[in-house]
């Protein structure tokens, strides 16, 4: 049994890449979520007194509570917590930037725009700015302070769990293609509205750490790893068709303007966001870097893998999150990787689609 | 004469120059070099962006940015092209299928096929198998292009192409699938004709097919 402190050391050393041994959280999914194998669940109890000090076996007192004081220990999965956010399939950061959300029921999906942009095709050229959409960002706001008022009993509340960065921003409004044509034929244009979208997603991010309690004297990302700081997640998920280069020049400036605004910043990436893993884990102020690792053919096997993330490991934590992993290859990670710095969190494969299975 | 010129565009084409490829098709035009001649110099380019992106040296924005050449240079070259060139003035109608919203894929082909000098019409995404129908029955293409990212979706392709037979279409288009989740064998099972592992080999599987005839 550990108590929520170990927890939040095991979580600080990770950060500094000391860890002793690998944040887990393998999950069987046939029942998902709630048949958790992780046996080693932070399930201790853990009962604040008036003093400031842990409640300890024996008797308890009135005098030694204060209402203000007590809490319930905060759910887990694994080693991580388990935190409430707001609805992470909304596009908050798209609809916030003036991208109506498009439903899709059958694609279970909710759409920031549909490829094709609202903006003109000379958006460039007309000096347009996005203009921030204030009853999005205080839905988002107001839904992120529910959580709070309302679970945090019981749960630590994070942000919302996807948060587009700059680059998906700029899809929605102008298109994808003018992303690619914009950072070739319209250079300065195109860095403008990328720092001015960072600018927006800063202050989002912003605005809802207001309204998260702070816990531990930290706080908790969406993948459920607390930080002795503030802590923010964003995504790129329109680099994956960028090249290298273009990501330095255009990309990566505004991924390292978002991870100069917080304390521990975490990059969320895709297995076909491979070729750019140097180059976002070169970024001096960002955290940790997530990877998805969608198994071939949308990325590299996982052999290939292994030296990516061996180099990526040594400079920042990762967090490795996958559909399913077999106890092989789940053997495989923990043998090569180093304990510090990672953290991996998937499901085993009992039942369900093979197809998902790595091939190494 | 106007080799230099020829080799220019190739080069420029290849090396993903907008302004320059443009302004030496320009330059070849005002030299009298015939448009076909400079389509052959592009298609050379072409060849070696090709070769770069198996090679992994360039990436989807490239393909993107050469489509966009390809379109630009078009329109520049149409009313010097002769009617009895490699020109191509096939109908291609291509949409992501239901379910699915991913279209990158899906517009890197639209915009290398509309280089090369295709008539394109993008649905867009999540497109019912019924509008795939309607949009055969209206626009008569030789070639009917669907495209997912998901593996839920796949089966989207099946349902198009079993509609298609149902409304009595299916001899009048050929049908190209594409898309990470598929590879060959599934394609056929979900009788397709053509299975394009990229954008790229789908714009050449079209091409190649389109000047058969």
């Amino acid at each position: 049994m550990r108590n929520v402190e170990d927890l939040t050391e095991l979580h600080r050393a990770w950060w500094k890449l000391e860890n002793d041994r690998p944040l887990l959280n393998i999950a069987y999914r046939e029942h998902f979520p709630w048949t958790w194998l992780q046996s080693d669940h932070a399930r201790g109890l853990e009962l604040v007194l008036k003093d400031g000090s842990l409640a300890e076996d024996g008797s308890l007192q009135p005098e030694m509570l204060a209402p203000e004081k007590m809490h319930s220990t905060p759910f887990t999965r694994g080693d991580l917590f388990l935190p409430v956010m707001p609805f992470g399939k909304i596009p908050w950061m798209e609809a916030i930037c003036g991208v109506t959300p498009q439903v899709s029921v059958k694609g279970n999906s909710i759409w920031g725009g549909f490829g094709q942009g609202i903006w003109p095709e000379e958006w460039w050229k007309q000096g347009l700015e996005p203009e921030v959409d204030r009853e999005w960002l205080n839905l988002l706001v107001e839904t992120t302070k529910y959580c709070a008022e309302r679970f945090s009993d019981h749960f630590v509340i994070a942000q919302t769990s996807i948060m587009r960065g700059p680059v998906d921003i700029m899809a929605a409004l102008v298109g994808d293609r003018n992303v690619i044509v914009g950072m070739y034929r319209h250079a300065e244009e195109t860095r403008r509205l990328l720092h001015r979208l960072a600018d927006i997603c800063i202050m989002v991010m912003k605005a809802q750490n207001e309204v998260i309690p702070s816990f531990r004297g930290g706080y908790v990302n969406c993948w459920g790893i607390w930080a002795p700081g503030t802590v923010t997640r964003n995504q790129e998920d329109g680099a994956a068709y960028v090249s290298p280069t273009l990501y330095r020049q255009f990309i990566q400036p505004v991924d390292r303007k978002i991870a100069q605004a917080f304390d521990y910043t975490t990059i969320h990436l895709h297995a076909s966001h491979h070729i750019h893993m140097d180059a976002v884990t070169d970024i001096p102020e960002l955290g940790a870097v997530e990877v998805n690792l969608e198994p071939p053919p949308y990325g590299p096997t996982l052999s290939e893998w292994i030296p990516i993330l061996k180099r990526m490991i040594r400079k920042k934590p990762l967090i490795l999150q996958a559909w399913y992993l077999t106890r092989r290859q789940i053997d495989m990670i923990l043998r090569e990787l180093p304990p510090q710095g990672l953290c991996l969190d998937t499901y085993v494969q009992e039942a369900g689609e093979s197809y998902y299975i790595y091939k190494e | 004469m106007g080799d230099d010129v020829l080799l220019a565009i190739a080069r420029e084409m290849a090396n993903i120059g907008f302004e320059s490829t443009i302004s030496c098709c320009r330059e070849a035009l005002w030299r009298g070099i015939g448009a076909d001649e400079v389509l052959k110099a592009l298609a050379e380019g072409m060849r070696v962006i090709g070769e770069r992106f198996e090679a992994r040296e360039y990436f989807l924005s490239e393909l993107i940015m050469a489509g966009e050449i390809m379109k630009e240079v078009q329109l520049m070259l149409k009313p010097h092209l002769n009617l009895g060139g490699e020109q191509i003035r096939e109908k291609v109608v291509i949409g992501t299928v239901e379910g699915d919203l991913h279209d990158i894929g899906k517009n890197i082909v639209i915009s290398l096929l509309s280089g090369m000098g295709f008539e394109v019409t993008d649905l867009g995404v999540d497109v019912s198998a019924e509008r795939f129908v309607q949009a055969v029955q209206e626009v008569r293409p030789r070639f009917l292009g669907l495209s997912a990212l998901l593996r839920a979706t796949v089966p989207e392709m099946g349902r198009t192409i079993e509609a298609l037979k149902l409304a009595g279409l299916r001899g009048n288009v050929k049908v190209i699938v594409g898309g990470l989740p598929l590879n060959e064998e599934y394609a056929r099972q979900l009788g397709a004709d053509f299975y394009a592992q990229d954008a790229w080999k789908g714009a050449q599987i079209i091409r190649a097919e389109a000047l058969k005839r």
